[in-house]
């Protein structure tokens, strides 16, 4: 597709289809005029400080305009504006959001499927963002006491999770960062992260880590893995045959069987290391960042940042999702 | 129950009084706040009584002390930072030593917020079974503790009020609420005062230039407490010019010039702070006895305390910097991602107007004195969102009329560039070398 008819499929996007009740659910639109927007154009021209009245001068925007980019930002006491920029308003609030990005994974991925590059995204690495999203958010619930939790396709290669309770709205960034903190297993740059000391993590939130960890590296595994893991042969068959016989149902019995190989074999730290969620730190701690908009279209993919069906959240594929670009 | 007599954060004390009788309170404070780092004991027997007649005539009038008290520290920010480190010691001490069961359940409603603390009976009462049975094993664990205090108890807090707790899983987190025995809750509990304490200097600047009588105790006060906002020695003295790096502040990088600064203006840094400027001062080159003496003289809240005790008390830390101490690492100072989360960097952590005013203020380079152009600064602090590292680079040409071509991700980083277009040499150590490594794979 060349530019024009990019510009003709996002307007044709943002004039029919854009689902601005979907955005309503996330977003709360009592305080839509002082909210900062931003947007990017094809050139990689990027405008922030902009505000829109109401959501019907959103959409005649869009449509107009056509950006490839579009990102909503936090809510101030005033409309920002090109003569009102950001920084001479008082920041009000942002709802706390959490970045899942595969980008994040690029170290350990070989371990978990066969893409090449940092492009490709498969069913297999896909499992990574979606242990994330599962233990995020059975975290977010049970620790932290919050509700109201959407989680967003990106519209390349990862999640947000937009927490749209008040309390996460107001939160400021040590509160964040001391989200953030709980949540991180791991310690350190990709290459040479290490597990926290397991003494430390509380047990509940210990049980669910390695429960969950567990549970989706038996889902996905591979005698490759098995065999590169440090298994002998027979043992990567025998265990193989186990899961073929539960029919992908991992019960608690096999679970602390595995369990116990792996500590023969010292590996128990090396399975979390790859699996356990990576979380781009800052975006959730910065208070005025501005995210994709949900419902909105990606750019480079042509896919819809949209919003994900939480009873079918786990069989979702990135592959799948149709581009408005490519037809 | 009622707040302990003992605490300063409660309603206003009755103000109808002769301002020299309160100046006599005020000092009365001053000396007792002066006394504790000595001998905190014998400072809360022989002035916070448990028996006395006059009971709340004592405890009134260390009241209204501490109140005129706030009035003063608020014409000074040195003077502030003294005030709330002592009254802070001075809190946790009472805290431990005059407060009962009942008046530690209240002082945390009040610090926290009631909304924001709940007894454990009552925490037990409103979750679910299921839940309550991993509560029961919280519960068994904490009364099998050995040792554990009499005094001890199970209380729970809201998780945004104690982040500090959550960061380091210091307690046990259900539904929002940090489930933990006192004992961990003190460390929070004397932040959550500090910080209550700023607050009150800060809204008791609203009470300054009504009477006039006020306002010349306050100054009174101020300039016989002088002692206090004064740093013992200048730093860049004739003892580090020509020297050492860590006497040429004009090739800090900005968060170092900051957190620098901002010890100058105000003698005090929280704990991570005081760490990153203390790893960067260590590997610009300055010595362990040189550090020692730069904390020593410049901390509000070390006056009464002799040099060879700061060595034996802080100078572990410092020593601790220089793996003198302890797990005996030599520690790097951190790269800039990790300042970014853990540390402090000022495009991540400050609000974008007060930004604009430190990098608009920001150019101590003795070559040039360049003003930014403000329409430029905003750009930068607008990108700071997306890349602090790039609006770095981008801040650097301001200051040094140099544009980089690589984004800096080490704070080594812009002190060796800055360095070398200041016309001053630093030693290439191996934490330069992979600097360098490091910015050349990022490019």
């Amino acid at each position: 597709m060349n530019q024009a008819q990019q510009r003709t499929a996002l307007r044709d996007y943002y004039s029919a289809t854009f689902d601005i009740d979907g955005l309503a659910a996330i977003i709360n639109f009592s305080n839509f005029s002082t909210r900062e927007f931003g947007f990017a154009t094809l050139g990689g021209k990027f405008f922030r400080n902009i505000s829109f009245e109401n959501p019907k001068t959103l959409i005649d925007f869009l449509v107009d305009r056509t950006p490839y980019h579009a990102y909503v930002g936090a809510v101030y006491n005033e409309p920002p504006s090109r003569e009102t920029p950001i920084h001479t308003l008082e920041w009000v609030g942002h709802e706390l959001v959490f970045d899942i990005d595969l980008n994040e994974y690029d170290t350990v991925r070989q371990f978990v499927c066969d893409c090449q590059g940092a492009d490709q995204v498969c069913q297999r690495c896909w499992q990574l963002v979606n242990l994330a999203v599962h233990i995020i958010d059975e975290t977010l619930r049970l620790d932290f006491g919050m509700k109201d939790i959407t989680w967003i396709f990106s519209g390349r290669r990862g999640v947000h999770g937009w927490v749209t309770d008040d309390l996460g709205f107001s939160l400021d960034q040590e509160q964040r960062m001391s989200i953030i903190d709980y949540l991180s297993v791991i310690h350190g740059e990709a290459e040479k992260a290490r597990i926290q000391d397991r003494m430390k993590l509380k047990y509940d939130f210990r049980y669910r880590i390695e429960h969950t960890v567990f549970k989706y590296f038996l889902k996905n595994v591979r005698r490759k893995d098995l065999i590169d893991l440090g298994f002998s042969s027979s043992v990567a068959s025998n265990i193989l045959k186990q899961l073929d016989h539960q029919e992908g149902q991992i019960d608690e019995n096999l679970l602390r069987n595995f369990n116990l190989r792996v500590a023969k074999i010292n590996k128990y730290d090396e399975i979390l290391r790859r699996w356990v969620p990576r979380i781009d730190h800052k975006v959730s701690i910065d208070l005025r960042r501005l995210l994709r908009l949900p419902n909105s279209i990606h750019g480079k993919t042509g896919k819809t940042a949209r919003i994900l069906d939480p009873s079918n959240i786990f069989f979702f594929n990135p592959d799948e999702e149709p581009s408005i670009f490519s037809s | 129950m009622s707040l302990p007599d003992w605490f300063i954060l409660q309603s206003p004390p009755d103000l109808d009084i002769d301002v020299n009788q309160w100046k006599q309170l005020a000092w009365i404070r001053v000396k007792l706040l002066e006394q504790l780092p000595q001998n905190p004991s014998q400072v809360v027997r022989d002035h916070f009584p448990i028996y006395d007649d006059a009971l709340n005539q004592i405890y009134n009038d260390y009241r209204l002390g501490a109140y005129l008290l706030r009035l003063v520290a608020a014409t000074n920010r040195r003077l502030e930072a003294w005030l709330i480190e002592s009254e802070g010691d001075l809190f946790e001490r009472l805290y431990f030593d005059r407060t009962s069961l009942d008046q530690k359940q209240v002082v945390f409603k009040n610090l926290f917020g009631s909304e924001n603390v709940m007894e454990y009976e009552e925490f037990k009462y409103k979750m679910d079974e299921k839940r309550n049975e991993n509560l029961a094993e919280l519960y068994h664990q904490f009364h099998s503790t050995r040792g554990r205090a009499a005094s001890d108890f199970l209380i729970c807090v809201h998780f945004s009020q104690v982040p500090w707790m959550v960061s380091n899983r210091r307690g046990y987190l259900r539904k929002g609420w940090v489930v933990s025995n006192e004992v961990s809750f003190r460390g929070s509990l004397k932040k959550a005062f500090e910080n209550r304490l700023q607050e009150e200097i800060e809204k008791a600047q609203d009470l300054l230039g009504i009477n006039e009588d006020i306002d010349q105790v306050v100054q009174e006060i101020e300039q016989n407490l002088a002692k206090h906002t004064q740093v013992r020695s200048q730093f860049s003295s004739a003892e580090f010019e020509g020297k050492d790096l860590q006497s040429h502040p004009e090739i800090f990088p900005p968060c170092m010039i900051y957190l620098f600064s901002e010890f100058e203006k105000t003698g005090r840094l929280i704990h991570t702070h005081r760490l990153q400027l203390g790893f960067f001062l260590k590997k610009i080159g300055m010595s362990v006895d040189d550090q020692l003496h730069y904390w020593y003289e410049k901390s509000v809240d070390n006056l009464n305390v002799s040099y060879a005790e700061f060595q034996r008390t802080a100078g572990y830390q410092i020593r601790h910097l220089y793996g003198l101490e302890g797990g005996k690492k030599d520690y790097d100072v951190p790269k800039c991602s990790t300042i970014a989360t853990s540390y402090f960097c000022p495009f991540v952590h400050l609000d974008p107007a007060i930004l604009i005013n430190f990098l608009s203020k920001n150019h101590l380079t003795q070559k040039k004195s360049l003003t930014p152009p403000k329409s430029q600064l905003e750009k930068i602090v607008s990108r700071s969102s997306r890349d602090p590292t790039l609006a770095c680079k981008e801040y650097f040409p301001f200051i040094y009329k140099r544009i980089l071509y690589r984004k800096i991700v080490h704070p080594l980083q812009w002190a060796r560039y800055a360095s070398k277009f200041e016309g001053l040499m630093i030693e290439q150590d191996e934490s330069n070398s992979s600097i360098n490594n490091e910015a050349e794979k990022n490019q």
